[in-house]
């Protein structure tokens, strides 16, 4: 589990980055700090990376859901009112 | 997406495919899975039988309870007209997920969530159950 952004230890790194990506990143998150911003999108990348981890490993445990499965949680999911 | 007790323990003993496939969803919509803290306290026990929870909790995203959620979960509980301790863990749930925007809760109460949820104004929310 990665921990919270925040209260957390900072190292001082130097990264060389697309102009494009940090243009957008800027416009995105505009007024705020750049390492603010990347720091918030690296934290939801890993998040993302380690929830496709534990995807893995259940489907590894007990197998890939069926298409019917799909169907009844995708049914809930955008249910209307 | 957010999960309360049971949506933990679903995904923690890997025994339902309909929370695997909630899982495998999100991962292709870039949705992120959230903990509230608060449902660690209502779920684990805090010894040897927390293991294949705490397996699982290594790779999803625990967040806190604010003060600022706490209200806006009161505020739900009132709404819905629910009270006790497990109305107010499932009210801090739909308030985290309203915090995030909205989305799906994971849960075997699908009845008590969907109420919870239906409180919310500004954004939707929807049980999944497992």
């Amino acid at each position: 589990m990665l921990a919270q952004a925040g209260a957390q230890e900072k190292e001082k790194v130097s990264l060389t980055l697309d102009k494009p990506l940090v243009d957008e990143i800027r416009a995105q998150f505009g007024g705020r700090a750049l390492s603010t911003s990347i720091n918030e999108l690296l934290y939801a990348a890993l998040a993302q990376k380690h929830l496709g981890e534990l995807v893995d490993e259940m489907e590894r445990e007990a197998g890939t859901p069926s298409p019917e499965a799909y169907d009844r949680v995708l049914a809930q999911w955008f249910a209307e009112d | 997406m957010v999960l309360d007790s049971e949506g933990l323990w679903a995904i923690a003993r890997n025994d339902s495919e309909d929370a695997r496939a909630v899982l495998a969803s999100s991962r292709e919509a870039g949705v992120p899975v959230l903990v509230p803290a608060v449902v660690l306290a209502e779920t684990l026990f805090g010894d040897n039988r927390d293991a294949r929870a705490n397996q699982a909790l290594k790779k999803l995203q625990v967040v806190p309870v604010s003060e600022s959620v706490a209200r806006v979960a009161a505020e739900l509980k009132r709404l819905a007209d629910m009270s006790g301790v497990a109305g107010t863990v499932d009210a801090l749930v739909v308030a985290i997920s309203a915090a995030a925007g909205g989305g799906v809760v994971l849960t075997a109460d699908a009845d008590d969530i969907g109420k919870l949820a239906g409180a919310v104004s500004d954004v939707r929310i929807r049980p999944v159950r497992v």
